[in-house]
């Protein structure tokens, strides 16, 4: 079924690194996975796992000059975008491909009318010459925006952080994208706007028929909207797995430790449960599994050497020791 | 908006006349004006006779009410040493500072603006580094020294450029170059700061997210959110080329305020003083009218509060 034409981008060991005073940080390391059209994929993970890193690497926006993308291939629509010209890929942002940032507040430039700032990405990729301005309203009205004609003209700060989130998402599916990344779209907000927040999300995306990927470290959120879980751990993915059964039926004991980690509402405990220990440094990472040392099942070899990636079932992969011959 | 200036305008007025009065008092603290005027082996009666003149004789206080009710029609009585009206004495002599001053500021501003500028986009580079060398050279350059200098080269050795007196751009190309440098280094090293920060903020990688060319990235996005420190700093710049540019004044022969100013203190010319005092104030506090104005233009969040 994986014919290329339904493939609207592909990772291929991507590594991204970052060289500091103190060593080479391997933010993302040898990441490989696929989007296909229509798919809502969660990247899950906790913090520094590398997860906005690998988005930003899509972008080819890596913090330089610190930060550096130093292997693999990015292919978008067949296209390696490694290879595209800072002015082609200027013209993929925004327009193919965009991206949602986790906090509107400072996403957003306080100095500039909420009607510039989402005039931009039509303004600069050639869309609706003339008639911005109705173009703009139309894009309040379907992020849900009260009153667009008059809100256009006034600042960020006139706004709730919810309204902001809004249109952030409004700037993001302005040009009809392709592909939108959101970067943990509801964490600097209110549960309540959350649930308003993820509803949008799955609107815009029935209408303007884009894939997503959702960058977060909120499983639940990823149960609600996803239709594939990808698992990162210190640079690298562990597990990929269809929604259903990774909740039901997840592989690797990070991910194990990941979903009995999620407090379930009505049940009793006397402590919540956590994976023991912190995350590695990404700083020389060992050349065995990087979660073993906090892995209750490790065995000798999972120090040693890195898991090779083993496929569970009908696209259920994980690279762990336990399910690999040595 | 309307409201915002209106206050301003009302703390500018009060500023003004709290910095005319301490100066009435401050220049007074500097000693017996008539020491200066009158030979040593006048007759009593003659130094008496000029105190009446010049209403030195009455009491202090009264001198102050006097002082202010004729300043508030704009007459700051008659200078001692020159014997003219003090205000259009300073009038007559601000063109020329102006001249200076506003040519010394565009230099400062454009060269330090794109210095500075340059120096964030590339930080740690060589343009980096130059610029850093050349920001720092710049600050720590007394005026006086390289205003010779500068004459020296350009005007004796190259015989490029007249060294002294007020008449083409010509003249004016080295008296602003030199005092324009202290100011041009700090905007420069402002910019590179505030640029710096700007850049690497959210709404930046945000903007670029939506495909926003580059120079419309810096120059819009940042620049606007780095202006007002930068801002700050020009209107503080200004001021000081307004008032402070005596040294250079001197040097290049340039007949402006500062040189008076400096005349009229030393002979202990008070109307003179005061009238200039009054006068660079007022301007200084005009200065900060237009760059509050500029900030509540520049950031929404002022205008509206």
């Amino acid at each position: 079924m994986n014919t290329d034409n339904q493939k609207l981008l592909e990772l291929r060991g991507l590594r991204t690194y970052f060289f500091t005073r103190q060593g080479v940080v391997k933010a993302v390391d040898d990441v490989s996975f696929t989007v296909e059209k229509g798919e809502v994929i969660g990247l899950v993970g906790e913090s520094g796992c590398g997860k906005s890193i690998t988005s930003l690497s899509i972008l080819r926006m890596v913090p330089e000059p610190a930060g550096k993308i130093v292997g693999g291939k990015i292919l978008f629509k067949n296209e390696n975008l490694l290879e595209k010209s800072e002015e082609e890929m200027r013209q993929i942002r925004g327009n193919r491909i965009s991206m949602i940032l986790q906090d509107p507040m400072v996403a957003l430039n306080q100095l500039l009318k909420i009607g510039y700032q989402l005039s931009e990405p039509l303004k600069y990729h050639g869309k609706a010459m003339g008639q911005i301005r109705e173009k703009c309203i139309e894009l309040l009205k379907k992020v849900r925006v009260s009153s667009p004609e008059t809100r256009i003209s006034e600042y960020p700060f006139q706004f709730s952080g919810g309204m902001c989130q809004r249109v952030v998402i409004g700037m993001g599916v302005s040009c009809e994208p392709d592909l939108l990344i959101a970067d943990e779209p509801t964490t600097a907000l209110d549960v309540t706007i959350q649930a308003q927040i993820l509803r949008l999300l799955k609107r815009v995306k029935a209408e303007f028929n884009a894939s997503i990927i959702i960058i977060t470290h909120d499983l639940a959120l990823a149960a609600q909207i996803c239709t594939r879980v990808l698992v990162m751990y210190a640079g690298k993915i562990i597990e990929k797995a269809p929604v259903k059964v990774f909740y039901e039926n997840s592989a690797h004991p990070y991910s194990n430790g990941l979903i009995r980690s999620v407090p379930v509402v009505g049940r009793r405990v006397e402590r919540l449960y956590s994976i023991e220990g912190q995350p590695p440094s990404l700083l020389n990472p060992t050349a065995g599994c990087r979660f073993a040392p906090r892995c209750q099942k490790a065995k000798r070899i999972c120090n040693l050497q890195y898991p090779p990636e083993v496929i569970l079932g009908d696209g259920h992969k994980v690279a762990c020791w336990l399910y690999a011959e040595e | 908006m309307q409201k915002y200036i209106f206050k301003r305008i009302v703390q500018s007025v009060v500023t003004i006349f709290l910095i005319v009065v301490i100066v009435f008092f401050l220049v007074r603290l500097t000693g017996d004006p008539l020491a200066m005027i009158v030979p040593p082996d006048a007759e009593e009666a003659d130094v008496q006779i000029l105190k009446k003149k010049f209403g030195l004789d009455q009491p202090i206080l009264l001198q102050l009410l006097v002082f202010l009710k004729s300043a508030a029609r704009g007459d700051f009585g008659e200078s001692f040493k020159w014997q003219e009206p003090a205000l259009e004495l300073v009038l007559s002599r601000f063109p020329a500072t102006l001249e200076l001053a506003v040519s010394a500021m565009l230099i400062a501003t454009i060269f330090g603006l794109s210095i500075g500028i340059v120096s964030a986009l590339k930080q740690d580079s060589v343009y980096d580094r130059v610029g850093k060398t050349f920001s720092l050279l710049g600050q720590a350059t007394p005026s006086f020294w390289l205003g010779v200098m500068l004459m020296l080269f350009f005007g004796v050795k190259l015989d490029w450029l007249p060294v002294s007196g007020r008449g083409s751009l010509l003249h004016l190309i080295l008296p602003a170059t030199t005092i324009s440098l202290i100011s041009l280094a700090s905007i420069a090293r402002l910019t590179r700061s505030s640029m710096i920060d700007a850049l690497k903020s959210e709404y930046v990688v945000m903007a670029r997210i939506k495909g926003v060319p580059q120079h419309v990235v810096v120059l819009i996005h940042a620049l606007k959110n780095a202006s007002i420190p930068i801002l700050t700093l020009m209107s503080m710049q200004f001021s000081y080329l307004i008032a402070g540019t005596v040294v250079v004044e001197t040097i290049f022969s340039w007949p402006g305020t500062g040189r008076l100013a400096i005349q009229a203190l030393l002979a202990r010319d008070f109307p003179v003083v005061q009238a200039f005092v009054l006068f660079a104030s007022f301007i200084y506090t005009a200065v900060n009218l237009i760059v509050d104005v500029l900030y509540a233009l520049i950031d929404p969040r002022i205008r509206y509060q």
